[in-house]
Parts: structure tokens; C-alpha cells; sequence
């Protein structure tokens, strides 16, 4: 039996919202992408099979244009905190979307994140633990030789 | 079974490549970034479907319809359209669409789209070759006015098919009436050069003719 495909919504078009985008597509899923800058979708790979919607992600008019009410998830991707927060309770209070993630930049706003019910991605925290990777447990030792 | 045959419309390869992704393998699919590639494509190939986007530049998609419905066989359109293109999207449907579909979309949304129009497509062809049928067993028991109004009634329903042309010239032909046979002979494969039935018929007709005619010739000489 077919797989179902799932209605991602992606906002930022950087250089982790164009790669995650493109990896989605090529898995099958529908993918959107919104970003302000025609730029930024230079970050998707050029094999990318899914929309592109150019304006603010701010803007609910572009939340609209990206059928947010039918996602089955939704990134917020972008580089701001701030942003990402405001949209992720847009995408979640107003239009229920399932699944809600955030990239959160700054550590200290994880928890705001959090409480709000939001899937938490630091990219700061992800750097330590993979750097006291090479230090701490059993087999840091071989990591280290590698 | 010979595949159906897609053309995909729109100046952002994404969405080409997107369409292309969700159907090759149970359909063929061509695709255009143009509309004179499109255009082009359609003038080589016969298809069974087309996807258009409606807001390309240059000859936009409304414009290119315009130019499809000049075309002899009209195929099935889908326009895609952007969110808040209303006014676009409904001069698309007067000028003949057969469906809108707002971008962006799912690949469950274009599937659906497609399988209820090649539905329609298959119930309609279907229902023409009963009709068609009806109207040869109405020629066979000599019921000619019956077989006349019904070929009127698929005139109706199909009138750039050869289908009706050639059926009323089986009409004209039970009447006796080989001139306009002939005349309506002519106009299905105006319509359709390569359909096989009318031309078969013409040539018939044409030899039956020829040697009605050199028996005349042989008794007055």
C-alpha cells in the first residue's frame, strides 16, 4: 500500500530550511516553503519538487497562501526567535496543525518554546553535545582517534 | 493498454518537476516551461490532459488557453492558479477549463483532480460508442429518422469529434444521398485525418462511384 504523504509547511528558506525542503520532497512528502527573500530559495536543491511562496511569514496572508490549515506539520526554520515563536502559536492555536517545530537560535528562549508546546530545535545546544561528544562517555576515547 | 499523455505547463520547474513526480510511471508526462514550447508539444503529440499555470510571463496561461480552443480537438484543462487569482481563474472556466487547482498542492489533491477527469473522459467516450452503436442498429432496421436525430443529438454533444460527420454520412448514405456522404466524409477527417473508419468509408464510396459510372459509360457506348 501506498505511504501517505504528509503537507509540510517550511518558514525560512535558509541553509537548514532549503536542505530539510529538499530532503522531504525527494522522500515524497508536499512541501512549501515561504521565505521574503527570492534568494533564499537558492539554499533548495535544484532536484526540489515542492512549492515556493515568496513574502513574510509574519504575514497571515502568506500563512494562507501556503494552506497552513491543511499542514500535517509545520517548521518554523527561520533565524529569528522572535519569528518563529509568533508563527508556531499562529500555526498551532489558529490553524491546529499537528505537528509544530521550532529552530530556536538563542538557548535561553527554549523554555518559552516549550511551554508553548512547541517541538524545540537548538542549533546551539545540538554544537556542545556534539562537541562534548568527543569527551564525555564510554566510548569517547575512540571517537576522538577517529 | 496505451498510456494517457500529460503535458505540465508552468515557467517554475519546481511545480513541472512536482506533477511529472506524481504521475509518470501510470501516465507519460511532457513537460513545458512556455507557452511556445508548449505550443510546440501540443502540435507533435496528442494528450489526454494538460496542467497549466496561469500566471506565467510572457503569454500567460490564460492566453495560451485561448489559443489551445482554436485547436481541432480540444483536450481537458487544469489551470493552476495562485491564491487570490479569482478573476483569472474564472475567465479560465468561461473559456473553457475543465478544473481549477489552487497551488500550492498535495499530490492526494492533483491525483483526485486527474482520476475524476479521465473518469469523465472515459464515461463520456463510453457513452458515444453506445450511441454509436444505437445509431447503426437503427440504419439496419431502416429506421433512418431515428438514426438522424440521434447523430444530431451527438453533434451536439461532441461537435468537434469525427464521430458525428462520419455517422451522418452513413445517413446520407441509406438515403442515397452520396454527395453529402461524401461532404460529411471530408469534414470527420478535417476533424481527425488519421480516423480510420472515414476514411475507409470514403474510399468505398469513392470506388463504388467510379464503378457505377464506368457502367454507365459502357451501356451508352
Amino acid at each position: 500500500m501506498k505511504e501517505k504523504t504528509l503537507y509540510v509547511v517550511i518558514a525560512g528558506c535558509g541553509a537548514v530550511g532549503g536542505r530539510i525542503a529538499g530532503h522531504l520532497s525527494s522522500m515524497g512528502h508536499s512541501v512549501v516553503v515561504i521565505d521574503r527573500d527570492e534568494k533564499a530559495f537558492n539554499n533548495l536543491p535544484w532536484e526540489y519538487s515542492g512549492f515556493k511562496i515568496r513574502g513574510d511569514v509574519a504575514e497571515i496572508e502568506n500563512l494562507k497562501m501556503a494552506k497552513l490549515k491543511n499542514a500535517d506539520a509545520f517548521l518554523a526554520l527561520t533565524d529569528d526567535d522572535n519569528t518563529n515563536f509568533m508563527v508556531t502559536q499562529v500555526a498551532k492555536k489558529i490553524y491546529n496543525v499537528p505537528m509544530v517545530l521550532a529552530r530556536v537560535n538563542d538557548p535561553s528562549n527554549l523554555k518559552l518554546f516549550e511551554e508553548a508546546g512547541v517541538l524545540v530545535v537548538s542549533p546551539v545546544i545540538l554544537t556542545v553535545q556534539f562537541i562534548l561528544s568527543f569527551f564525555l562517555g564510554e566510548d569517547a576515547e575512540r571517537k576522538r582517534k577517529v | 493498454m496505451e498510456k494517457s499523455r500529460i503535458l505540465v505547463v508552468d515557467d517554475e520547474k519546481n511545480v513541472r518537476t512536482m506533477v511529472k513526480k506524481v504521475f509518470e510511471g501510470e501516465f507519460d508526462v511532457d513537460t513545458a516551461s512556455n507557452a511556445e514550447e508548449a505550443l510546440d508539444l501540443l502540435k507533435k503529440n496528442k494528450y489526454d490532459l494538460v496542467f497549466l499555470d496561469l500566471d506565467m510571463p510572457v503569454v500567460n496561461g490564460i492566453e495560451l488557453l485561448e489559443r489551445m480552443k482554436k485547436g481541432e480537438n480540444p483536450i481537458p484543462v487544469i489551470m493552476m492558479t495562485t491564491y487570490g487569482s479569482v478573476e483569472e481563474a474564472v475567465k479560465a472556466m468561461k473559456l473553457g477549463a475543465k478544473d481549477i487547482i489552487t497551488k500550492p498542492f498535495t499530490q492526494e489533491e492533483v491525483t483526485k483532480v486527474v482520476e475524476e477527469i479521465l473518469k469523465e473522459k472515459e464515461d463520456e467516450e463510453s457513452n458515444i460508442q453506445d450511441m454509436e452503436k444505437r445509431i447503426k442498429e437503427a440504419l439496419t432496421v431502416g429506421d433512418i429518422k431515428r438514426a438522424r436525430n440521434m447523430v444530431l443529438e451527438l453533434f451536439r454533444l461532441k461537435p468537434s469529434s469525427p464521430i458525428p460527420h462520419f455517422l451522418y454520412s452513413l445517413v446520407n448514405e441509406k438515403e442515397g444521398k452520396l454527395e453529402e456522404a461524401i461532404k460529411h466524409l471530408n469534414a470527420s477527417l478535417s476533424l481527425d485525418p488519421s480516423y480510420e473508419p472515414a476514411k475507409r468509408k470514403l474510399g468505398q464510396i469513392q470506388r463504388s462511384s467510379k464503378s457505377s459510372n464506368e457502367r454507365k459509360e459502357r451501356n451508352q457506348s
